[in-house]
């Protein structure tokens, strides 16, 4: 359906004025969906990388975002994402995984929902995208700290034993 | 109500209501009869599919789906991603139709969890069992579009 908006879109140019509210409306969503950035995906054993798998089941939607994380400084030196489910979603995780790239691990926690439904200009109805945009950037960031306090309790505990 | 007995009452019903059958009465029991017709045909693809049947009698019951609820559960989340990344990688149609019979599988397993959960009046598994079939009903839209 998204393919047939484009067509008519660019069919249309700028005779009318609805193509034109259309465009305006729809541009970045289809320009996500046409030009995906960062699609792909991490091992998600790697221990600097966070992966966030969060869903929308009414839609049937499902989203993956992860993160590439350097371990001294804390940024996000990477990130990719996996998203099946309607424009709107697809373009709300990609533009998550170009805001969260070259940022601290804590700052991407306060991107908010609302930040990237009005860059995409999305309809009330399609808000819940952008919701589970910012679900799956705290997930990812969650994934990671959890494998790495996981991983840091070893090797104290390794510790420990070794001293005793 | 089980399947058949829907079929066997879907037939009585159209046999009394059908347009064709009642073009010796007046106009206003006509349009009667065509609404009625028309209305029974929804209820009938509605009770006869799984997944709206489910949907409707927990309705009944006051129970909503959420539109817009959004979960985190991995192993479902995973599933449901492999079996998507499978139906996009799918090369052929043979590959595809395995998956929807897997599909079809699924949807009739929790089609009968969710019928036992319904019986127990336990809601909460109703609805999971909604979830776990929409989104397998969701995925088998995808291989149509790919057949």
């Amino acid at each position: 359906m998204l393919r047939q908006v484009t067509n008519r879109i660019v069919g249309q140019g700028l005779r009318s004025p609805a193509a034109a509210a259309l465009r305006m409306y729809h541009e970045r969503v289809v320009d996500h969906y046409n030009n995906p950035r960062n699609v792909g995906a991490f091992d998600k054993n790697d221990p600097t990388v966070g992966t966030g798998l969060v869903g929308a089941p009414a839609c049937g939607d499902v989203m993956k975002l992860q993160i590439k994380v350097d371990e001294e400084s804390g940024k996000i030196v990477d990130a990719c994402f996996k998203t099946f489910g309607c424009g709107s979603a697809i373009a709300s995780s990609s533009v998550a995984t170009e805001w969260v790239k070259g940022r601290q691990m804590e700052d991407v926690l306060s991107i908010k929902n609302t930040e990237i439904a009005k860059h995409l200009s999305l309809p009330p109805v399609k808000l819940h995208c952008s919701m589970l945009a910012e679900d799956a950037i705290k997930a990812a960031v969650k994934d990671y700290e959890a494998k790495r306090s996981k991983s840091n309790e070893t090797t104290a505990d390794k510790a420990a034993a070794a001293t005793a | 109500m089980e399947v058949h007995e829907l079929e066997k009452k879907y037939k009585d019903w159209q046999k009394k209501l059908h347009p064709d059958l009642v073009h010796s009465k007046s106009q206003r029991e006509r349009e009667y009869a065509a609404e009625q017709s028309a209305r029974v045909i929804d209820a009938y693809r509605t009770l006869t599919d799984p997944l709206s049947r489910a949907i409707y009698i927990v309705k009944l019951e006051g129970v909503l789906v959420d539109e817009e609820e959004r979960i985190t559960d991995p192993e479902l989340l995973a599933e449901v991603m492999e079996l998507r990344e499978a139906v996009d990688e799918a090369e052929d149609s043979g590959a595809l139709k395995k998956i929807q019979s897997q599909l079809q599988e699924k949807l009739q397993c929790w089609s009968n969890s969710f019928d036992d959960a319904y019986v127990s009046k336990n809601y909460e598994d109703a609805l999971a069992s909604i979830r776990r079939m929409t989104y397998y009903r969701r995925t088998n839209e995808e291989i149509v579009k790919k057949l």
